[in-house]
């Protein structure tokens, strides 16, 4: 399954293969657009009540293979099958399995919410009025479904999306990118909303270029870089269990730093091979020290810097970014 | 109120009303396509409410008494105006001086041709519009015989028109003056009571050495037969040209070298004026 | 997902309430009452000249081209066409019937005739280019495609729909037309004989066909072939909306296509192989009125196989194209 990180997820998949049902299964799944592999090879499952992640950079080919999912572009290699059915092949069968939001949800804005879901029920089987009004309500849209979607906000959009994603029943939700443009508040909502869907056993697979998103919402992962899944697993093998970089504010900041460099397992790092995001690196202090700290040893390392008379105003664990957890991951190999 | 209920009813009205329209236009496809492919031929006959509209349309629609003066022109380019650089001819400039004294004068139609010959005349008499559009007036001037006699071809306008031979001019004349004396016969048939006007010859190749005689010969023998004819009928009469332009063509004459320009026609209109009145 | 007709219904509803169809009755409802009022000062005018004396205003007309047909100036192909109006009109007044005959029944078979080429296919244009570009600029293909049902359903609901606006579009030209000339001449005018079956020929029209019709019959056999006309223009308008991401650029295509047909049609007489272009096979109509075609040797069963190789042509594309094609965005 994985090319560069074989025993990582040789040990998640014995872990999981026996657990429920598999929902959609993409295999060695390749397109070529014109002369340029676009993706190159692209394996994993997702089971029936799971979360899984689609993580990768922008421009890393996953809304490419989301698109390959629900059959608006056909792989040039490969199988990707819905509940059994070949969706290249049989994409009036397989796709009756799916709902999803591909990019934004685009609705006909001439037309009202309740219109748009009308639109949508008459091109599925076993989809009446009633239905209708049931995915109303769980988005919370009953007020406003019969005004235009023109009118709407994003918000507003993003929830008749999924309702029109939910009307034929589905087994697995497609959702890219679910929580771009939303606001906290939002964001929240559409957690737990996820959540409480695949507690009900739906499949929901989600995309996302977020690290902490896919951290906070999602059961497992596949790790996307340049048209390859670079590693499948669970969210707590992949990303949890890496180490931490720690942030350090001392005073004295020169003497601090030379204690802790003397210290065994840890790493003094300067800005650059720390491989920070923009956000992370902008909210150090100047005299912010960062270091590469097991998680285990930071009690002993303030232990420490006590017992020599350091001052510690911070001490703060950073949470990984992606580039760094690829770098973990491919061992050095940069994403690109 | 169901909150669907628009969208059902855009979907009955426009469904129904698709099927139908559509249906409508295949059939109207596949006869027109009958129609078209395999066309029958049949005679038409007008019905009886028609036909009595035809004979009242074809009747003499003016009573000279009462209508004053409707004009009708027939005949060659000159009836039609050729050379006027105001395009009006001899035809409306005498309805225009007729208006201009106050006179209630009209013109009905002008169905002057370029390049017409006695030959053609006759044949146009035959036609229904033109015998209608003749007996709608009360007085018909014709002005025909030129492209005849001087062997002017379908388009007498032509610059590069080889003039005559003077022993053409004269072969041309006698079976013309024939066809002129059938002319006016069928007019006074179709319309009894319209004076005729029938404009006389001029030679217009005075100015050309060899032709200045032969010319003058066959345009007054021309003109004498004219004058032949019309005077055996009350209603016709002749409007002579020959003597305004004899020794005028340069003043009267457009660039052609045939035509009368606009001076010309004013001249032939005062005329006209003056003998109708 | 077995029947096709919730399809063309989600088709159907979306055109009315993009209110594309609306925006055709309303340039209708603009358009026909300028004609209309155009029309009738034309009438006006020539009533002074004439008075009611239809004939005599023929006459004139037959003479005035009859003119024209002796002067080297006039190109030859438009000598033809003059000389075959004047045995047409010759023909009228031989039997004592007035071509036109002043009423809303006349204005509109005369309308009819005139937008057979270019107004009612632009008309349906503003339908069929939109038909799936207007998805794809949207975005809304996406939802669309991703549904459990094969894409060539999709295509062919969107074509059911198409067909049944393009007979609406032209159903409605006739009703608007006759009910806004109407009120100014009149309504009356169905059973007006109209003559029909002119074939041309060598020496100008063969009149050995020619037969009489009620003007209702003709105008159904107009609407007819105008009908094929706009199937025709929207299939091509349909191919160019797959082929084409924005509903402007699909419309400027075919725009562009149908006014090259008009210009192609008034000069191509010469170039003959032009009669193989689907634009100078749009005018059907002439075909009764027993105008000659625009090029030697176009004849009713002709333009129509030359309009349906191109329909069939444009169907076969966008149903290779849309079935197969990546939807990339």
């Amino acid at each position: 399954m994985n090319i560069s990180n074989p025993d990582l997820t040789s040990s998640s998949a014995s872990s999981e293969q026996t657990e429920s049902e598999i929902v959609l299964s993409a295999i060695k799944v390749k397109k070529k657009i014109g002369k340029r592999w676009i993706i190159k090879d692209v394996t994993f499952n997702v089971r029936a009540g799971e979360i899984f992640g689609f993580l990768g950079p922008n421009g890393a080919g996953k809304t490419t293979t989301i698109r390959m999912l629900v059959n608006l572009i056909r792989p040039t290699e490969g199988k990707i099958t819905i509940c059994g059915y070949d969706v290249t092949r049989q994409p009036e069968k397989a796709l009756a399995y799916v709902g999803s939001i591909v990019e934004n949800p685009e609705m006909y804005p001439y037309l009202t919410g309740w219109e748009n879901l009308q639109h949508f029920a008459r091109m599925q089987p076993g989809v009446d009025e009633q239905r209708i009004q049931e995915v109303t309500e769980i988005v919370r849209l009953d007020e406003r479904i019969h005004d235009k979607v023109s009118k709407y906000s994003l918000g507003m959009r993003q929830r008749l999306g999924i309702a029109q994603a939910l009307l034929g029943r589905p087994r697995l939700l497609i959702l890219d990118e679910p929580t771009n443009g939303l606001d906290p508040k939002g964001i929240r909502d559409m957690r737990l909303f996820i959540r409480e869907l695949a507690a009900q056993g739906m499949a929901v697979f989600v995309s996302s270029h977020l690290l902490s998103e896919i951290q906070l919402l999602c059961d497992r992962v596949a790790i996307v870089g340049n048209g390859k899944v670079i590693a499948v697993g669970s969210v707590n093998e992949l990303v949890e269990d890496r180490e931490h970089l720690v942030v350090w504010e001392l005073e004295p900041t020169e003497q601090g730093a030379r204690i802790l460099e003397e210290l065994p397992d840890i790493t003094v790092l300067d800005l650059e091979s720390a491989h920070l995001d923009n956000d992370t690196a902008a909210s150090l202090k100047l005299n912010s020290i960062i270091t590469r700290t097991p998680e285990e040893q930071i009690s002993t390392t303030i232990q420490a810097l006590v017992s020599a008379n350091i001052q510690i105003h911070n001490v703060r664990k950073l949470n990984p970014t992606l580039e760094q957890l690829f770098l973990g991951i491919t061992e050095g190999e940069t994403i690109e | 109120m169901k909150p669907s209920s628009s969208s059902a009813r855009i979907w009955r009205i426009t469904s129904i009303a698709s099927i139908v329209t559509t249906l409508l236009l295949i059939s109207g496809f596949v006869y027109a396509i009958n129609d078209v492919v395999n066309p029958v031929g049949s005679s038409y006959t007008a019905e009886s409410s028609t036909d009595s509209a035809a004979q009242n349309g074809s009747q003499a629609a003016v009573d000279p008494a009462t209508e004053g003066i409707r004009v009708a022109a027939l005949g060659d380019s000159l009836a039609k105006g050729t050379g006027d650089d105001e395009g009006s001819g001899f035809v409306r400039r005498t309805v225009n001086l007729l208006q201009q004294q106050g006179v209630d004068a009209k013109l009905v139609a002008n169905l002057g041709i370029n390049g017409q010959k006695t030959g053609q005349v006759i044949e146009s008499l035959d036609e229904s519009g033109v015998q209608h559009t003749l007996r709608q007036a009360n007085v018909i001037m014709l002005s025909i015989g030129a492209n005849d006699l001087f062997n002017g071809g379908e388009a007498l306008g032509n610059l590069d028109e080889q003039a005559p031979t003077a022993n053409q001019l004269l072969t041309n004349q006698p079976k013309a003056a024939a066809r002129l004396q059938k002319i006016l016969d069928r007019l006074a048939k179709i319309n009894p009571d319209a004076q005729i006007i029938y404009l006389g010859l001029y030679n217009p190749f005075g100015d050309l050495k060899e032709l200045r005689i032969p010319g003058n010969q066959a345009v007054s023998a021309w003109n004498m037969k004219a004058a032949g004819i019309t005077n055996t009928n009350e209603h016709m009469m002749v409007i002579p040209t020959f003597d305004l332009f004899q020794n005028n063509l340069d003043q009267y004459l457009s660039a052609d070298h045939f035509h009368p320009n606009g001076d010309g026609y004013e001249q032939i209109a005062t005329r006209i004026v003056q003998s109708i009145r | 997902m077995n029947s096709i007709w919730p399809l063309v219904q989600n088709e159907t509803i979306k055109i009315i309430k993009k209110k594309r169809f609306y925006v055709i009755l309303l340039v209708l409802l603009v358009l026909v009452p300028m004609f209309t009022y155009a029309q009738m000062r034309q009438a006006q005018e020539n009533r002074t000249k004439f008075g009611d004396d239809w004939r005599t205003e023929l006459q004139q007309a037959i003479t005035d081209n009859q003119n024209s047909l002796g002067s080297d100036r006039v190109p030859e192909e438009w000598k033809k066409y003059r000389r075959i109006f004047i045995q047409q009109m010759q023909y009228y007044l031989q039997n004592d019937v007035n071509p036109n005959e002043p009423g809303g029944v006349t204005f509109t078979r005369e309308f009819l005739n005139n937008s057979s080429s270019l107004f009612i296919p632009l008309l349906i244009m503003t339908i069929a280019s939109d038909l799936v570009s207007g998805e794809r600029t949207g975005g809304t293909i996406k939802m669309l495609l991703t549904r459990p049902v094969r894409r060539w359903k999709i295509l062919f609901s969107k074509l059911i729909t198409l067909t049944m606006f393009v007979s609406l579009i032209v159903v409605s030209t006739f009703i608007i037309c006759y009910a806004i000339s109407g009120l100014v001449f009149g309504y009356s005018g169905f059973t007006i004989p109209v003559f029909t079956g002119f074939q041309p020929s060598e020496a100008g029209v063969d009149m050995a066909t020619v037969h009489a019709v009620d003007q209702w019959q003709f105008i159904l056999m107009q609407m007819g072939l105008i009908w094929f006309v706009g199937l025709t223009v929207g299939l091509l308008a349909f191919m160019v909306s797959v082929l084409v991401r924005s509903t402007a650029a699909s419309i400027v295509i075919m725009m562009a296509a149908l006014i090259a047909g008009t210009i192609l049609t008034n000069m191509a007489s010469s170039w003959s192989s032009a009669k193989y272009l689907f634009m100078v096979n749009l005018g059907l109509t002439n075909y009764l009125s027993g105008s000659p075609a625009p090029i030697e040797g176009m004849t009713l069963p002709f333009s129509l196989a030359v309009l349906a190789i191109w329909a069939a042509a444009s169907l076969v594309v966008s149903f290779a194209v849309f079935t197969k094609r990546d939807v990339m965005n």
